[in-house]
C-alpha cells in the first residue's frame, strides 16, 4: 500500500489519503483478528464480553482412585486417541507421582498449550482453592468416560464423551417408592431427573378470620386478606400509614415520587407499641413496603420462616466455603476420602470416608435423602437431581414458582450494627455483586450457544435468567450503597437498614426466580417464556406484576384503565453494554385520554403516540413504575418527546401563557375574566379542543361573563366534564370530602392533579369526569365556591 | 488511475461491510461446545447461586 502510495506521480488529495490510510489499518486489523482466531481455535474469536469461567475442565474430581488413570495430558501423534478429541499439541509425558489413599494427583495444565506441566497431591475429588462441593463432573481431557452408569434403583443408563470432552450420561430414574403421591419424574436429556408435584402444596391453617380482623381492628390496625407469594391465603394487620403526595403526573403512567413514610421516631415508637399486640395476634412483628415505604404489620410469619435455612447444623456451618475447605483437609489427612452428602433435609455439606473403597455408593451419596423428596412435593416444587458419571449425586434443589417476587414482609431490626460490621457488609455485598456480574455472563454465553443453535426459546429463557443476574446485581449494588452512607453518620437510621433489607429481600427472590426459571420444566411457563404465548392483564397490577417477573413477552397491561396507554411487553434483549434489560412499549391511541389531535399536529405528532423503553428487571414497574429520571433514561419515542416539552422530565410544564400560566394552572387562570381568555385563546388556541376554544371565545367577547363571573357552561364547557358517574368512590386524601378511592391509590390521579390529564395538560385540554359530589347544574354561590375550593371567587367580581 | 481509485474503494467498502459483519458476529458467538458443556455449566450455576443465596441469607442475619 505504502508503495503504491510512493509510485503515485501526483500528490494525493487528503481524502484519498485517508481513504488509503483507512484501508491499511483495516488490512492490518483483519490480518491481527485471523491471527487471534487460529490461536484460540475459534471457539472464542476476540468476544467483548468479559471472559465467563473457564469451561475447559482442568483439576479434577471424583474417579475412583483404583479406576485406570489414563494419562492427563495430550496424546502423542502416534498414539490411538479417543473417540473425539479436539486437536491438541504434542506435550511433554510428565509422570504421574504415586499418592497417598485418599488423595489423587491432580494435574497443573498450562493454560496456553493445553499440557501437563506436573501433578500434585490433593484430596481425592476436592478442589478446595475453587471453594466448591468436591463432586466436580466435569471429565478432564483425557480421562476416560464409562460406557453406563448402574442407578441408585438398579437400572443402567449410558454415558458418552462428547466433542468438547465431557462425560455425560443419561439421568438416573428414581425408585418409584421415593417419589411422593401426586407427584411424577421426568427424565431430561442433559442428565438431570426432576421429581414434579403439582397441587401439592400445603398451605397454614388460619384461624378464624373474624376473630382475626376484630382483633386488629381492637388494636387499631388495618386488617388485610390477600395471597401471599406461596399462593396461600394469608392475613396481616398493618399499622401507620404512607401517603402518596400529590405531585402532578405527567407521564403515562403512575409512579410513586413524593412519598410520605413514617418518620425514624414513628417507627421505633410503634414497634414498641406494637410487639405485644402483634403477640396476641399469634404473629411476628414485621415491616412490609408500601409505597416505597416501610410499614409496621403484625405477619409474614409463614413467608418469612420459610426463607430461613432448615439444614441441620453441619450443613449449615458448610455453608461457608472456608469451612468445607478446612473439613475436607482434615478428612484427608486423617486417611478419609471427602465427598459431597446431603442431609436430612436435602442440605449439602462435606462428608468423609473413613476406609477407601472403589464403590461409588460407599464414598458418595447415590440418592438424596427421602425427606427431600417429601419436603419439595409439600411445597408443590420440583426436586432437580443430577448425578454424575459414577452415579454420585452433585447437584439437588428444590425449585418453586412461589418466592421469586421476594417476602415483602420484612423482620425489624433487633440489634443496630456498628461501623465496622457495617463496612465489613458493604465490602461483601460489593463480593457478592461480583460473583452475580460472573453469573450473568454465564447465563448470556449460555443464551449465545443456544442461539447460534437456532433454539430461540431456550436462548430467550437463558437471557431472561441473564436479565435476574443483571437484577439481583443492582439490588446488591443498591444496598451496598445504603450501608456506605449510614457508615460515618452519627446516628444509624433503622429505617435505613430496613431498606437495605428490603432490597436484601428482594435478591433473595430474584435467586429463587433463577433456579426456577433455569431449571424448571413447568409447561406454562415454557409456553410463555419461550412461545410468546401472551396474555391480557387489563388493570390487574398483580397479573402484570408476574408477567413482568419474566418479562413474558406479549403481555399487555393498562395503568390507567380503558382510556389510557397500552402497554406491551416485549421479551428480554441484550443490549450494547452488555446487559440485559426488558424491552416493553407504551402506545396510546386515538380516542383514549391523550392530547387532542390538533395539539399534536401542532407539534409534529400523532396518534397512535408510543415509546419503546428497555428497562432493567431491578425497576418494580407494576407496583412503583419507573421515576421519571428512568423514563428518560431507557425510553425513546414521541411518547417520551411529548412527556419531555410537557412537564415530563426537563420539560416546561405544559403549554401556558407567558408570565400568567403554564399547565394545570390555566385551568384556573383562562377563565378568568375576558382578557385572560383573549391571552389564552392567543397562546393556547391551537392546542384547545373545539368545544373548549368556543367556551373560551365566548368569555373573551364577554358574552359568557356576567355579574358574578363567567357563566357556569362556558367553564364547564371549558373543563368538559363530561361524563358524570365514571368515578365510583370519587377521590380525596384521607380525611377529604370525596372518601378513600375504590381503585389503587396510586393508579389514581390525585386531587389537586384533578383536571389534569396524564400530560400535564390543563383540564380543558382533558377529558376527565367529575368527582362524585361534583354540582354539576349550576355555578355555586360564592360562598359555596369559597367554602368548597377554598377560596378564589372573589376575584371574578 | 481512475479505475485503480475505484477498485481501491470498492475493495475498501467491501472490506469494512466484512470487518463490520465479523465483528458483530464475534460478539454473538458463544464460549460453549456441546450440549453437555450447557448442561454443566448449568449445574455449576445452580450451586453458585445456592451458595450466593447463603452468603445473602448471613448478609440479611448480620443486619441485625
Amino acid at each position: 500500500m505504502l508503495i503504491y502510495c510512493l509510485k503515485m506521480k501526483k500528490p494525493m488529495k487528503h481524502a484519498q489519503l485517508a481513504l488509503i490510510l483507512v484501508f491499511g489499518m483495516i488490512l492490518s486489523l483483519s490480518s491481527v483478528s485471523v491471527a487471534q482466531e487460529g490461536t484460540n481455535g475459534g471457539t472464542n474469536g476476540g468476544t467483548s464480553e468479559p471472559a465467563p469461567s473457564e469451561p475447559v475442565p482442568a483439576p479434577a474430581p471424583i474417579e475412583p482412585v483404583s479406576q485406570p488413570a489414563p494419562a492427563t495430558e495430550p496424546l502423542p501423534a502416534a498414539e490411538p486417541k479417543p473417540a473425539i478429541q479436539p486437536v491438541t499439541p504434542i506435550c511433554r509425558e510428565v509422570p504421574r507421582p504415586q499418592c497417598p489413599i485418599g488423595e489423587e494427583a491432580v494435574p497443573s495444565i498450562d493454560g496456553s498449550s493445553g499440557c501437563v506441566t506436573g501433578y500434585t497431591c490433593q484430596a481425592a475429588g476436592f478442589t478446595p482453592d475453587q471453594g466448591e462441593f468436591p463432586v466436580k463432573p466435569l471429565t478432564p481431557p483425557g480421562k476416560t468416560c464409562p460406557a453406563s452408569v448402574t442407578c441408585s434403583e438398579g437400572s443402567s443408563v449410558a454415558c458418552r464423551l462428547d466433542s468438547a470432552g465431557i462425560c455425560g450420561c443419561d439421568a438416573c430414574p428414581v425408585s418409584a417408592e421415593r417419589i411422593p403421591q401426586g407427584c411424577r419424574q421426568e427424565l431430561d436429556p442433559a442428565g438431570f431427573t426432576r421429581v414434579v408435584c403439582e397441587g401439592t402444596q400445603q398451605c397454614p391453617q388460619l384461624p378464624d378470620i373474624r376473630d382475626a380482623k376484630a382483633m386488629c381492628e381492637q388494636k387499631g390496625g388495618r386488617f388485610n386478606e390477600f395471597f401471599d407469594s406461596r399462593g396461600c391465603r394469608v392475613h396481616d394487620c398493618s399499622f401507620g400509614q404512607s401517603f402518596v403526595a400529590t405531585t402532578p403526573q405527567v407521564v403515562p403512567f403512575a409512579t410513586t415520587e413524593n412519598v410520605l413514610c413514617p418518620s425514624q421516631e414513628e417507627i421505633r415508637k410503634m414497634k414498641i407499641e406494637l410487639f405485644d399486640s402483634c403477640k396476641s395476634l399469634g404473629q411476628p412483628l414485621t415491616f412490609k413496603a408500601e409505597n416505597g415505604c416501610r410499614i409496621p404489620a403484625c405477619g409474614g410469619g409463614g413467608e418469612i420462616s420459610q426463607e430461613g435455612p432448615r439444614c441441620s447444623a453441619v450443613a449449615e456451618s458448610h455453608r461457608n466455603p472456608e469451612a468445607r475447605d478446612q473439613t475436607a483437609q482434615a478428612c484427608s489427612s486423617s486417611g478419609g476420602r471427602p465427598f459431597k452428602n446431603f442431609d436430612p433435609q436435602g442440605c449439602p455439606f462435606v462428608d468423609c470416608a473413613r476406609e477407601h473403597t472403589d464403590t461409588p455408593s460407599q464414598f458418595c451419596p447415590q440418592d438424596v435423602p427421602p425427606d427431600s423428596y417429601d419436603s419439595c412435593g409439600m411445597k408443590g416444587g420440583e426436586l432437580v437431581i443430577k448425578r454424575d458419571q459414577n452415579g454420585c449425586v452433585v447437584f439437588s434443589q428444590c425449585v418453586t414458582k412461589d418466592g421469586y417476587k421476594g417476602s415483602r414482609y420484612v423482620k425489624p431490626i433487633e440489634e443496630i450494627p456498628d461501623e465496622t460490621q457495617l463496612l465489613q457488609l458493604a465490602f461483601k455485598l460489593e463480593s457478592l455483586k461480583i460473583q452475580l456480574n460472573d453469573l450473568k455472563n454465564q447465563a448470556l454465553d449460555i443464551a449465545r450457544y443456544w442461539k447460534s443453535h437456532g433454539e430461540e426459546g431456550d436462548a430467550n429463557r437463558f437471557e431472561l435468567v441473564a436479565a435476574k443476574f443483571d437484577a439481583a446485581q443492582t439490588r446488591v449494588d443498591e444496598a451496598k450503597s445504603i450501608l456506605r452512607e449510614i457508615v460515618g453518620r452519627e446516628q444509624i437510621n433503622e429505617n435505613d437498614l430496613l431498606e437495605a433489607r428490603e432490597e436484601i429481600g428482594k435478591v433473595k427472590g430474584d435467586l429463587k426466580g433463577i433456579l426456577y426459571i433455569m431449571l424448571s420444566t413447568d409447561e406454562n411457563l415454557k409456553a410463555e417464556i419461550e412461545d410468546d404465548r401472551g396474555g391480557e392483564c387489563k388493570e390487574n397490577t398483580e397479573c402484570f406484576d408476574e408477567a413482568w417477573q419474566f418479562c413474558k413477552s406479549g403481555f399487555t397491561f393498562e395503568p390507567e384503565g380503558s382510556r389510557g396507554p397500552i402497554v406491551t411487553l416485549k421479551g428480554t434483549e441484550e443490549v450494547a453494554s452488555g446487559d440485559v434489560r426488558c424491552v416493553l412499549e407504551a402506545s396510546i391511541t386515538e380516542g383514549r385520554d391523550g392530547p387532542p389531535p390538533e395539539m399534536l399536529r401542532q407539534l409534529g405528532l400523532s396518534y397512535p403516540l408510543s415509546m419503546e423503553c428497555k428497562f432493567p428487571l431491578a425497576i418494580d414497574f407494576a407496583r412503583e413504575g419507573p421515576s421519571q429520571e428512568q423514563l428518560k433514561t431507557y425510553c425513546s419515542g414521541p411518547m417520551l418527546e411529548l412527556m419531555e416539552k410537557f412537564g415530563g422530565p426537563g420539560g416546561n410544564g405544559g403549554p401556558g401563557v407567558p408570565g400568567k400560566c403554564s399547565g394545570d394552572e390555566c385551568r384556573n387562570y383562562c377563565p378568568s375574566s375576558a382578557e385572560a381568555a383573549k391571552e389564552c385563546l392567543e397562546h393556547l388556541g391551537p392546542y384547545l379542543p373545539p368545544e373548549a376554544k368556543s367556551g373560551l371565545e365566548r368569555i373573551a367577547s364577554g358574552q359568557g361573563f356576567g355579574p358574578v363571573g363567567p357563566s357556569p357552561e362556558d367553564i364547564q364547557r371549558f373543563n368538559r366534564f363530561e361524563r358524570p358517574g365514571e368515578f365510583e368512590g370519587g377521590f380525596q386524601q384521607p380525611g377529604g370530602e370525596f372518601g378513600q378511592p375504590s381503585f389503587p391509590q396510586q393508579r389514581f390521579p390525585p386531587p389537586d392533579q384533578f383536571g389534569q390529564g396524564e400530560f400535564g395538560q390543563p383540564q380543558g385540554f382533558q377529558q376527565f369526569p367529575p368527582p362524585q359530589g361534583f354540582q354539576e347544574p349550576g355555578f355555586p354561590q360564592p360562598g359555596e365556591f369559597e367554602e368548597e375550593f377554598g377560596g378564589g371567587f372573589e376575584e371574578f367580581r | 488511475m481512475k479505475k485503480m481509485k475505484l477498485v481501491l474503494l470498492v475493495a475498501l467498502i467491501g472490506l469494512v461491510v466484512l470487518g463490520a459483519g465479523c465483528v458483530g458476529q464475534q460478539g454473538d458467538q458463544s464460549t460453549i461446545r456441546s450440549d453437555a458443556e450447557v448442561s454443566e455449566r448449568v449445574t455449576d450455576i445452580g450451586e453458585q447461586v445456592s451458595d450466593i443465596s447463603n452468603a445473602v441469607e448471613d448478609v440479611d442475619t448480620s443486619l441485625g
